[in-house]
């Protein structure tokens, strides 16, 4: 962001009227200590003056005593010589600083000194003509050289004196201008930082308002989303419900199948029944023959029905899935067929299976059907037999059953999965054709697929898939045990 | 006891059924006097009202379990509420029952399920052998 760059260059610019107000500071420093010491020049003027005054003062005291004698006199030019030697001792004092005028102070010095010890003497001047001649020569003398001395001085002090006052002026322009120029350089600086402060806030409310329409934007795809989901699941609710009435349809047409449509086949059935009893003796062979087939009709049509309740329940009837050994399911489709597998002497080898999450009834339901096909369509003489085995193929296992039977051609591998489909005539192979069609719904509502593969005369197998327990990809192995015992079994049967 | 007749409460809507029953009946030697209902409703007012206005309490019932206006089950649970009928041999006589109408069956007090046979011969054969063995037990537990 911009201020942040312009930050560091802020401090360096913010010193600046902060040097010009301290410059400014220092300068009126400079203006006060001037105005002392153009007072200090002042005083060393009128000391020297008071000094002149004072000696004049003794002098004319002087004169007055050697000409009346009167006591009075002496007692004044004591009093001016008192006072001239305590304003020598100022001037020496405020006269340290300059030594031109120091300098020039000794020498004032030493004619203050020769007047002050004249003015000692004076008592003695007393009537003593040639002395006060002589005196009177020096006091001149004397008088010509301290002027001299003393305007000296004085004219030095007022050139000091004009030099302090032209840097005082300087000082007090000086002085304002910084504070002037400081002044400026501080509302520039205030000016600036406001523009920064309006610069930030304006970037801080851009900021908040992306933020605000990025968070609108997104409760609006959040909200677009649960509009979404909430049609999804009404969707999903609809179909259920759908689902659900049409396996109601289908349940009620099971119930409908087996007791409204079976009732008139009995009636048909016990009557044909009924009557041949009634008429025996009485029909001739020809119309017995013809009681029979209509009797072989009507128990044919029952067990059509009752294949197709079958399998309009294994498709409606939703699966109760358990853990489950595939070994154990074999052996109980193995026990539900134990009257045929006995008198075919049919033999059924079971490899290691594996452990799955089924149905096991409806599962048992495959193998009987699967099994009984292979006795069913066995090798005419032969004794059939049917070997199972079971092989992991990615997240499903594949399950084969195969026969040694008579197979079937590979063109209708698909058909015989149809209801009511069969290959070979009633009177050869007896049944519905419903079995396949059972098994291929029953593999179905388990999430797996069936097919067959076979060749006329080489016997058909059966495969199908079902999916693996999550996590346990090698449960065949830890069924082995039971495989073993199963193969047993089934040489044995 | 020779003189006594037994009463059989037979809830069937199959006219052919009913004669076939009195068939295989005459086939066992059993002389029974037929209290016939064909629908389920009329056989539920019986229910209620057996022992209690007159009408005899009878040594079987026989109810098909798919009638007109109800069902076997129905006249089971009626059955249940007249303690005249607790001790009374229950039967489902159908063609057809599936497992779960069975087991509700069973739950209601039925005894037992007789599946009404195809052909002539077994339905002769079986319903009328059940339903000896059944009215002999009923006259053992009397007597």
């Amino acid at each position: 962001m911009a201020y942040r760059r312009t930050k560091p260059l802020f401090i360096w610019i913010a010193a600046i009227p902060i040097i010009l107000l301290g410059a400014s500071v220092w300068r009126r420093a400079n203006y006060r200590e001037l105005i002392g010491m153009v007072d200090h020049t002042r005083e060393v003027q009128a000391t020297i003056q008071d000094l002149l005054v004072s000696l004049t003062d003794a002098e004319t005291a002087r004169r007055g005593y050697i000409l009346t004698g009167d006591a009075k006199y002496l007692a004044a030019v004591e009093g001016a010589a008192t006072k001239s030697s305590a304003m020598m001792s100022r001037l020496n004092d405020l006269t340290r600083d300059n030594p031109v005028q120091h300098a020039s102070l000794e020498k004032l010095g030493r004619i203050v000194d020769d007047r002050l010890n004249l003015l000692k003497q004076t008592s003695q001047f007393r009537g003593q003509d040639a002395a006060l001649q002589e005196e009177r020569r020096s006091g001149l003398a004397d008088s010509a050289e301290l002027s001299k001395v003393a305007s000296g001085m004085i004219a030095e002090e007022s050139r000091v004196l004009d030099l302090r006052k032209q840097a005082m002026a300087r000082a007090d322009v000086e002085s304002g201008g910084f504070l002037l120029a400081g002044s400026v350089a501080t509302i520039l600086l205030l000016l600036w930082a406001s523009r920064i402060l309006r610069q930030y806030a304006a970037a801080r409310d851009r900021a908040e308002s992306e933020v605000r329409e990025a968070n609108h934007q997104l409760q609006e795809k959040i909200d677009q989303l649960d509009r979404l989901n909430h049609e999804l699941e009404e969707r999903v609710k609809e179909r259920t419900l759908g689902l659900e009435r049409s396996n109601q349809d289908l349940q009620q047409f099971a119930s409908f199948a087996s007791h409204d449509l079976q009732e008139p086949l009995r009636m048909v059935s016990s009557y044909l029944g009924l009557l041949s009893k009634v008429c025996q003796g009485k029909l001739d062979a020809e119309a017995e023959k013809y009681i029979a087939f209509a009797v072989e009709g009507a128990t044919r049509m029952q067990a059509l029905i009752r294949d197709l309740l079958a399998y309009a329940q294994a498709s409606t009837q939703t699966p109760v899935l358990v853990r489950t050994r595939l070994n154990e399911v074999v052996s109980q489709a193995r026990y539900a067929l134990l009257t045929s597998i006995r008198e075919s002497g049919a033999e059924i080898v079971v490899g290691p299976l594996p452990e799955v999450e089924v149905d096991p009834l409806k599962l048992s339901l495959v193998f009987q059907n699967v099994f009984s096909n292979a006795i069913k369509f066995r090798q005419p003489g032969g004794q059939p037999n049917i070997r199972i085995e079971a092989q992991q193929e990615g997240c499903e296992w594949r399950i084969s059953v195969r026969d040694s039977g008579i197979g079937f051609d590979p063109k209708y591998a698909k058909k015989i999965f149809g209801a009511f489909q069969r290959l070979h005539g009633k009177d050869a192979y007896p049944g519905t054709g419903i079995g396949l069609a059972i098994c291929s719904r029953i593999i179905e509502i388990h999430g797996g697929r069936i097919w067959a593969e076979a060749g006329p005369g080489t016997g058909a197998a059966f495969h199908f898939t079902l999916p693996a327990l999550a996590g346990s990809l090698t449960s065949a192995e830890d069924s082995a045990n039971t495989a073993a015992f199963s193969t047993g079994g089934g040489r044995g049967a | 006891m020779k003189a006594y007749k037994m009463r059989i409460f037979l809830a069937e809507d199959n006219l052919g059924d009913v004669f076939l029953i009195e068939e295989a009946l005459k086939r066992q030697s059993l002389v029974c006097d037929i209290d016939h209902y064909a629908t389920a409703e009329e056989a539920i007012h019986a229910a209620e009202q057996c022992g209690s206005t007159g009408s005899p309490v009878p040594d079987l019932m026989m109810l098909d379990y798919n009638l007109p206006r109800g069902n076997g089950s129905d006249i089971l649970e009626a059955a249940g509420h007249n303690p005249r009928l607790a001790a009374v041999p229950k039967v489902i006589v159908t063609s057809f029952l599936q497992a779960d109408e069975l087991a509700h069956a069973l739950e209601l007090g039925a005894s037992c399920l007789i599946t009404k046979p195809v052909d002539f011969e077994s339905f002769m054969r079986d319903v009328g052998a059940k339903i000896a063995e059944l009215l002999q037990a009923g006259e053992k537990s009397k007597t």
